[in-house]
């Protein structure tokens, strides 16, 4: 074969072509190919890599300021299911990359190349590495889930209360054993609290963002969250359910402050301290 | 021809679709943009509050601001509503609704005292979230935090629930470059007597007056640096639907409005 007839059989094969025939060794141009897959799978976990840094970096850069435990168990489980979807995500885009720049140019399009779902071995170890990789999500997702829920139900016997009502368009806070009622959220820290949640009109979602906890408002049930905040500062509390025309406005201001701090505030709010 | 004029063709097809194409998603994207901005924009004309003299408060000396408002069982007195289709007045496309009057949206100065003063004249029934009920972010002469309103003269820090009409309750987004500001005002209704007594004389003369001599409230805050905020009625005062939240609460320009601070 000349060099002129190699090039034209080359430019016309498309990538999933030659891979196929990558993998069953039955193509005459075998280290062309060898390289073609070499480089995809180079790129694959270059991007691997890539995501991988930016779960153990980026996540606690880019979220909410972890201020209490829920929230720092949000988001270890971003983390951790980051580097689990890494391999994948990174080995598609590999592939999807050394494609793109090795496409069909011009007018005339190859015929597809044959698919790869014959070759068994590789049908075989994608399918059993991404079942691996999601089963290990499931389970590290429902331990991370159970463990909050035992800590809440410990946390509910000394909790701080907190009756959270969502109105359209504002949430106001009762702390029934201070006797108080508020606009503001404001928690000691290190202290339990148990919301118990509910709207007055339509559904509304309470999202006290840097707790790491959110649940429905509904106008006929109460729901319930636990939490314990860990670090002093402001919070942000929030809508995040579509509630109608000022629901991008139902938002409000938060504080974790010491239990000092805390119990002069509601003497401020003329409530009583414990 | 040759072959590479047959290429040449296909090159200026190719650009000339592909500036067709962005041209078309670029009127496409305007058109929405336009559409959007025409639906969003405010149904009535901004209402200045007017400045007279300074107060003396704990933050310094502020200009005194003033504006007024009246509460309206329907938007035929509050008249910013369209065309007239009732009493000669302008009622617009909902006559029935209850609605704040003359704008629903204010403007405001940033560090000011502002003086507000309500008319309402409207009748009620219940407040379905209590905390309403209650008179806050309000200060008194000097500035102080009071959570006080004067009520036909007379100072209350909250009304019965039950004595509700409607509410102006002020609000914003908390944000690093915006200062918080929340005000809640409740509004006391009328009793039925007098609605019926207010709409006897009002069908018998179409005297607007009339519609005014409801209740009277005033109350002043403090206002912040330059912002955006928004109020609302939390009294439910709409229609059977979504709690009575649905209808006139679910639309800018009856119970619901904004507040530049500029």
């Amino acid at each position: 074969m000349s060099s002129h007839d190699h090039n034209d059989e080359e430019s016309w094969r498309t990538p999933g072509e030659r891979f196929t025939n990558f993998l069953n060794r039955k193509n005459p141009h075998y280290e062309h190919d060898q390289k073609d897959v070499g480089i995809a799978f180079a790129l694959g976990i270059f991007y691997t890599l890539v995501f991988v840094a930016l779960g153990a970096w980026a996540y606690p850069k880019w979220m909410p300021t972890v201020m209490s435990t829920d929230m720092k168990g949000i988001e270890r489980l971003m983390v951790v299911f980051t580097y689990i979807s890494a391999p994948v995500c990174g080995v598609v885009l590999g592939v999807a990359t050394y494609t793109f720049m090795n496409r069909h140019r011009g007018d005339t399009p190859p015929p597809d190349g044959p698919m790869i779902r014959t070759h068994r071995l590789t049908v075989g170890l994608w399918t059993g590495i991404s079942t691996v990789l999601a089963v290990l999500a499931i389970l590290y997702g429902l331990i991370e889930l159970n463990s909050a829920n035992d800590a809440a139900v410990a946390d509910s016997k000394n909790a701080l209360v907190v009756n959270v009502t969502g109105s359209q368009w504002v949430w106001s806070f009762n702390y029934p054993a201070q006797g108080i009622t508020t606009h503001e959220l404001m928690l000691p820290i290190n202290q339990p609290v148990q919301f118990n949640v509910v709207s007055t009109d339509v559904n509304h979602n309470f999202w006290p963002v840097q707790l790491g906890v959110k649940t429905d408002a509904n106008r006929l049930a109460v729901t319930h969250l636990d939490t314990t905040p860990t670090k002093l500062g402001k919070i942000d509390v929030k809508c995040a359910e579509l509630c109608g025309l000022y629901h991008a406005y139902m938002e409000t201001n938060g504080e974790i402050m010491t239990s000092a701090d805390f119990n002069n505030w509601v003497t401020a709010q003329g409530g009583h301290t414990a | 021809m040759s072959g590479t004029t047959g290429t040449s063709m296909t090159a200026t097809k190719r650009t000339i679709s592909a500036i067709a194409s962005v041209a078309l998603g670029i009127a496409v994207v305007g058109a929405v943009g336009f559409t959007l901005h025409k639906v969003s924009a405010d149904p009535q004309k901004k209402l200045y509050a007017t400045t007279n003299g300074t107060v003396q408060t704990s933050q310094g000396v502020l200009p005194h601001q003033f504006i007024s408002l009246g509460v309206y069982a329907d938007p035929c007195n509050a008249g910013s509503h369209g065309a007239a289709t009732q009493g000669a007045t302008n009622c617009g496309s909902h006559p029935s609704w209850p609605s704040y009057g003359p704008s629903t949206h204010l403007v405001l100065k940033p560090h000011s005292y502002v003086t507000m003063t309500l008319t309402v004249y409207d009748s009620g029934e219940n407040l379905n979230n209590a905390y309403f009920g209650k008179v806050i972010g309000t200060v008194d002469a000097a500035g102080a935090v009071s959570n006080t309103a004067t009520y036909d003269g007379v100072a209350q820090t909250a009304l019965a629930p039950t004595d509700v009409e409607h509410t102006f309750t002020l609000h914003g987004l908390p944000t690093s470059t915006q200062d918080p500001l929340f005000v809640n005002v409740p509004l006391p209704k009328n009793t039925d007597e007098e609605m019926a007594t207010y709409n006897k004389k009002y069908s018998d003369s179409y005297d607007h007056s009339i519609l005014n001599k409801g209740h009277v409230v005033t109350f002043s805050f403090i206002t912040g640096g330059k912002g955006e905020y928004v109020w609302n009625c939390e009294y439910p005062c709409g229609d059977g639907t979504y709690q009575k939240f649905g209808a006139v609460m679910g639309q800018v320009g009856y119970m619901a409005g904004k507040v530049s601070v500029v």
